[in-house]
């Protein structure tokens, strides 16, 4: 049996001990709560992409769970967006802007990708936890 | 060959399988969100208190409880026609899959071949193997096809196989030649997610396991060749159910990971395959780190567009082949700085303690990913050819993204790190007393746990790293 190879007793208090503790922290840590309180307002992102790559600096959109997010898409040629996991696919023609709308129901990091001849990443959604 | 042959033979191979190099990834809807700092720490500070204190309160083992431990706590027969059910669901999974792939609709998730190789098949199974028992034993559909040659032929001998004289030396190396080649497939080759691909792959490999069986039995090959016996065999000794069926079946329940103990030590071409496993494992989840991104950007970032996919590929290989070995280079450090000899022996002895630490890192790696992908299955269970059939009238079943919540992710991962480093300090110190005497079964265990700490230490930083699709055009 897998016990007589469990150490003393006292061994067995220490690590039982050490697995609460582990438990506890992990709780304290994990959980923390959202600074702001979900808003009624959309969360906005203004992108704009220049041949096929987004210009600016924002590398991820980052939300919270629940969150209504309005992402706005202009190009200076024609793009088909893709914004996978939650299967948006907007075409941008130039001059004719975009917005993909949506409320973000699903935690986890999801690619939104140019689709032509090749699939690239333009830039990554990601939704917390709240 | 010359180099006119060579080109005729890339020409044949590149028609045969369609590269569609830009579908790479396809498979992929949702990655995991990273592992924020609080858990990582967590995690890190957990792994590494938990080795001082096997360390610090070093107690003792001898080989009569080791004895006691892998006891069975329950064992039985399987009945047969459970046994047949299993070995004809396995064949008749293998024959649609290859059907589907060859004839079927040619778009990745319009076809059952993609999701039920790389999801259900290798990650799902490995997951099935490692936590419940080694089933792959029962639904083999190769042995089960050859068994039923074997029983049913009636113009032919009882023994369909040659049994011809497998040679000692060459062991476990066509497994590892094979996992290499398996690896490649998954995660580098362009057009892996294309279902003629995987359909023509999976012919090849029946024949080739069918002429081995022939020559050398199956017993044998799946000892040494057939890779996804010896892979499902090694993540089931990690098990509680341990599954055997050689003439007859048999189940045991045992302790859990009490199957990585082993008083004979592995021979050095099965330590090298573990090895070879635990290496890849961690290099899959590298090659998506926004560091490795930064390397590739580095060596291949200047080159034109049509050399750099190629050179995208030759790095990707070069890791792949370099991973393994780093850290095989790292345990035989970490086994000889031990100081006991021969090394070769204790190399065999302790390998199988790494094993917890990549079960948990696949785990927290691929949870969700089997989770989500995996419901692709219902939808293609009614329609495998992608043909719209809808024969169970599941069609219209809509993926549910939101099915696994990344603070569950979260804690799974860490948790699970955590568990399947203390299963390594484990094995590692229980091994260290039957193979060891009691003076250096102790000092043996400070180079092992420095490897442990650093193994568990390179899963969790990966798991903190967001993850990133690298596009070569």
């Amino acid at each position: 049996m897998v016990v007589t190879l469990m150490p003393n007793g006292r061994i067995l208090r220490l690590i039982s001990a050490a697995w609460l503790a582990l438990v506890w922290l992990v709780v304290v840590f994990g959980n923390w709560s959202p600074a702001d309180a979900q808003t009624e307002e959309p969360k906005r992102f203004d992108l704009r992409i220049e041949n096929d790559r987004l210009s600016g600096d924002l590398k991820v959109i980052r939300v919270r769970r629940g969150d209504a997010v309005e992402i706005n898409w202009s190009a200076n040629r024609r793009t088909v967006l893709h914004l996978h996991g939650y299967d948006i696919e907007t075409v941008v023609e130039v001059g004719r802007p975009q917005t993909m709308s949506f409320t973000a129901r699903a935690t986890g990091r999801f690619p939104i990708e140019t689709h032509g001849r090749y699939h690239s990443v333009l830039i990554y959604l990601e939704v917390y936890p709240r | 060959m010359t180099a006119p042959a060579l080109r005729i033979v890339a020409a044949t191979l590149l028609c045969l399988l369609s590269v569609r190099g830009t579908e790479a990834h396809a498979l992929a809807q949702r990655y995991d969100l990273p592992l924020p700092l609080g858990f990582f720490l967590v995690g890190a500070g957990a792994a590494v208190a938990v080795s001082f204190v096997v360390l610090g309160l070093f107690w003792r083992i001898d080989g009569a409880q080791l004895d006691s431990a892998d006891r069975p706590w329950m064992q039985g027969t399987i009945p047969r026609p459970i046994v047949d059910f299993c070995k004809a669901i396995g064949v008749a999974l293998l024959l649609l899959t290859i059907c589907a792939g060859l004839f079927g609709n040619q778009s990745t998730f319009k076809n059952i071949a993609p999701v039920a190789v790389w999801i259900l098949w290798w990650v799902g199974l490995s997951f099935v193997c490692a936590f419940v028992g080694n089933v792959w034993i029962l639904i083999n559909p190769w042995t089960a096809m050859f068994e039923f040659g074997e029983r049913w032929g009636k113009s032919w001998p009882k023994d369909l196989s040659l049994r011809l004289p497998y040679p000692t030396w060459l062991g476990a190396w066509p497994a590892c030649a094979l996992f290499f080649l398996l690896a490649w497939f998954e995660l580098v080759a362009p057009g892996r997610d294309v279902p003629r691909n995987i359909a023509v792959a999976l012919a090849i490999y029946s024949a080739l396991t069918f002429a081995g069986f022939a020559c050398f039995g199956h017993e044998l090959w799946c000892r040494n060749v057939e890779v996804f016996s010896v892979v499902f065999g090694l993540f089931g000794r990690f098990a509680p159910l341990q599954i055997e069926d050689n003439g007859r079946s048999r189940w045991a329940l045992r302790p859990p990971a009490v199957g990585l103990l082993v008083r004979t030590p592995l021979d050095p071409t099965m330590t090298a395959f573990t090895l070879l496993v635990l290496g890849t494992v961690t290099v899959d989840g590298l090659m998506e780190t926004p560091a490795w991104a930064a390397v590739v950007e580095q060596l291949i970032g200047a080159q034109t567009p049509a050399s750099s996919a190629a050179s995208y590929m030759m790095l990707q290989t070069a890791l792949l082949a370099a991973g393994p070995l780093m850290l095989a280079l790292l345990y035989l450090t970490a086994i000889a700085l031990m100081g006991q000899s021969p090394v070769k022996r204790l190399a065999g002895q302790f390998v199988l303690s790494l094993v917890p630490i990549a079960i948990a890192y696949h785990l927290a790696h691929y949870f969700s990913m089997l989770a989500i992908a995996g419901q692709f299955i219902i939808p293609l269970a009614s329609d495998p050819f992608g043909y719209g059939w809808d024969l169970f009238g599941t069609t219209l079943y809509r993926v549910d993204i939101g099915l696994v919540d990344a603070r569950f992710v979260w804690y799974l991962s860490v948790a699970a790190i955590v568990i399947g480093h203390i299963i390594a300090v484990w094995v590692s110190h229980v091994t260290a007393y039957v193979a060891l005497d009691t003076g250096t079964a102790r000092r043996s265990q400070y180079a092992m746990l420095m490897l442990m700490i650093g193994y568990t230490m390179l899963s969790l930083w990966i798991l903190a790293q967001p993850i990133i699709e690298l596009t070569i055009k």
